[in-house]
């Protein structure tokens, strides 16, 4: 429940104001019957429980309590966060001419078969007739978003300097298709195409309808830091209303030279199923969303931003970060460990897979050995692609010689193995613990464009808004709290043993734009 | 043509008779549910066990489990007595609990065949006035 800005009486507490006072009025009076005041025992006799005066008090008390209950509902209207949709959206948002987004279109990027040299004709105006554009099997219109030649190899879009990206002229997360779905040109596509093509990456950037919350927030954003002139919180507060896409930005000024302004854009990671998480990199924006934020922010075609000013708007570049945590979790019961005696642990190094031969056979390396008599620990792996732990079906493990053991399943992974990959013990709640490291690094933002120790530009390229006051862009330790409310009452304490990355790396370039910590292997051990 | 008028004489002004007595329970008369004196009071839990049997559970103040639910009984069947007492001892039992009264009986009846009314009659000795319930007669 969230906390309240005043306290309103509890059930009772008004009954009991007007008992005392109705009590105290009668000890100043006479008893006609005995010609002496009124003895406590008969005042408490007449305001106890079952007295009519009681009852009256009380049915008054509950009266009160419904118009109490109203007080705090009328307070939160004044808070965009905690105002009703019908206020926020009838009289705040119109008050401070704030609009809500509308839902977004997804970017796909796919590949298709041409005569070399086919020229596809793609427009960063969404819907342009112009562009060539295509649907999926539902009728979602997808359109082409910058040219493409076909190259020599006949396959428009394998160039990695002139992509096939398509963008959503449809709207919302069911235009985030993902890869190897289907498309068929519908128009302006050259006549050597072949009709039907695939995409070759998961859709990104679709998303719904602003929220209540993030309409809320875009509303507190600009309460607090005005926006004006131009600043940074200008300029932040009119990226952010590029598209609904759009997470947040971050505002570096001045950051190569006076007048330029470097922009990173962050997206909002969205609606995503548990079966299909959309990963570390969900909140890298698509090509389609920064396309949208450069129409708004970069002149002269910018409707907002004068000519003088350079703006450069960039993606955060991310940058996988290994961790491995230490948790005090039970062993064998609850949420915890799923064996009493759990492995593998971490001494100095995780466990991590070596050699895949086989989704169902591999080898790991561990610092610890097996305990005693174990010969098939419930073991778990993490899977960087999407964030998550998945459980291992273990028939065997057994040692391989020094630090390696070989790993037999009873059925296969799910997820491809990947040498590298981090293996824990198995946690009963480790669908929970994934959520959670993923949570965790969702709540971290861009890092610095500039080295703020050593840097002359520091002062005014330093990122807005501050990293202490919004997505911080240090990790660290902070993880195992996050962990701690994922799993609420089972983990007692918890030790950051290894993080591979604290800070993002600062680029050689200003343009390039920051950086930004994204899970990469993830592990968690026994420490307790 | 001159008619005299005799005119009543106007009443008392309150002020002139004094401050009214202090009462800490109502008198309530048991066939009304009204008032019965302003000048005159009651035991408070002689007062308090006629309001609850005079009250129907759910009207005016009567919330929670105050008042009595003599009224969902509404047909003159066999068990109807049975029931009309056990509504009864409902009432005291809150009183009882806490000391006020003992010795209570309560007997319920059908007065006047299927057609006729619910009868209650409870009677106890209050702990605090020492002394036996005198009978009322109303109810619902």
């Amino acid at each position: 429940m969230v906390a309240r800005f005043f306290v309103t009486p509890a059930r009772g507490e008004e009954r009991e104001k007007m008992l005392a006072t109705y009590r105290n009025g009668l000890r100043g009076l006479i008893d006609p019957e005995t010609g002496a005041p009124f003895t406590d025992d008969v005042i408490n006799r007449a305001t106890q429980e079952g007295s009519a005066k009681y009852a009256g008090f009380d049915a008054l008390d509950l009266a009160l309590l419904g118009l109490h209950a109203k007080a705090p509902v009328i307070a939160d209207q004044a808070v965009p966060s905690r105002a009703t949709t019908g206020t926020l959206r009838g009289i705040i948002a119109p008050l401070k001419e704030i609009t809500p987004l509308a839902a977004a279109g997804a970017t796909l990027q796919a590949t298709c078969t041409a005569d070399v040299g086919a020229f596809f004709p793609g427009s960063t105006t969404v819907p342009d007739a112009g562009a060539a554009f295509a649907v999926d099997a539902a009728g979602l219109r997808f359109q082409l978003l910058f040219d493409v030649t076909t190259p020599a190899n006949g396959i428009a879009g394998s160039d990695a300097a002139e992509p096939m990206l398509l963008v959503g002229v449809d709207v919302g997360e069911a235009t985030n298709l993902p890869a190897g779905s289907k498309l068929t040109w519908s128009g302006n596509q050259p006549l050597s195409a072949t009709k039907t093509f695939t995409t070759t990456e998961n859709g990104t950037g679709g998303i719904d309808a602003e929220t209540d919350a993030e309409l809320a927030a875009r509303i507190e954003a600009d309460d607090a830091h005005k926006p004006e002139s131009g600043n940074n919180a200008h300029v932040r507060k009119w990226g952010r209303a590029a598209s609904n896409a759009v997470e947040d930005l971050f505002v570096y000024a001045c950051a190569k030279y006076a007048g330029t302004t470097v922009v990173a854009v962050t997206q909002k990671r969205g609606f995503q199923t548990e079966a299909a998480p959309k990963g570390p990199n969900a909140r890298i924006p698509s090509a389609g969303t920064l396309a949208l934020v450069r129409a708004k922010l970069v002149p002269p075609a910018s409707p907002v931003v004068p000519e003088r000013v350079v703006a450069v708007v960039t993606a955060p570049t991310p940058q996988s970060t290994n961790v491995s945590i230490g948790l005090a979790l039970p062993r064998g019961r609850g949420l915890g460990w799923y064996d009493p005696r759990p492995w593998p642990d971490y001494d100095a190094a995780p466990a991590a897979i070596t050699v895949v031969t086989s989704q169902s056979l591999f080898r790991m390396s561990s610092p610890v050995a097996l305990p005693s008599g174990s010969t098939a620990p419930r073991i778990m792996v993490w899977v960087k692609a999407k964030s998550r732990w998945e459980e291992l079906r273990v028939t065997s493990i057994t040692p391989a010689g020094g630090s390696l053991f070989d790993v037999v399943l009873s059925s296969p992974a799910v997820a491809t193995l990947l040498v590298g990959a981090y293996v824990s013990p198995l946690v009963r709640g480790f669908k929970l613990l994934g959520q959670a490291v993923e949570r965790y690094f969702d709540s971290l933002g861009p890092g610095e464009v500039v080295d703020l120790a050593t840097d002359p530009r520091a002062s005014r390229a330093a990122r807005f808004p501050d990293p202490v006051e919004r997505y911080p862009y240090r990790a660290g330790s902070t993880i195992v709290s996050v962990l701690q409310a994922a799993l609420v009452g089972s983990i007692t304490s918890g030790e950051l043993l290894a993080i591979s990355a604290t800070v993002p790396a600062v680029p050689s370039d200003p343009a390039s734009g920051p950086s930004m910590l994204v899970a990469g292997n993830v592990a968690v051990y026994p420490s307790d | 043509m001159f008619i005299p008028v005799l005119f009543p004489p106007p009443p008392p002004a309150p002020s002139t008779r004094g401050a009214a007595p202090p009462i800490l329970a109502d008198r309530i008369n048991p066939k009304t549910g009204d008032v019965m004196s302003l000048l005159e009071g009651d035991d408070p839990t002689n007062a308090a066990i006629q309001w609850q049997a005079t009250v129907r559970q759910g009207s005016g103040a009567a919330l929670g489990d105050n008042g009595n639910r003599l009224h969902l009984i509404t047909k003159g069947t066999e068990d109807a007595p049975t029931r009309i007492a056990d509504e009864g001892r409902r009432i005291m039992s809150k009183f009882i609990t806490r000391g006020d009264v003992s010795e209570v009986a309560v007997t319920g009846d059908v007065v006047g065949g299927s057609t006729a009314t619910a009868s209650l009659a409870i009677s106890y000795f209050n702990n605090h006035t020492r002394k036996k319930s005198v009978p009322r007669s109303g109810g619902t």
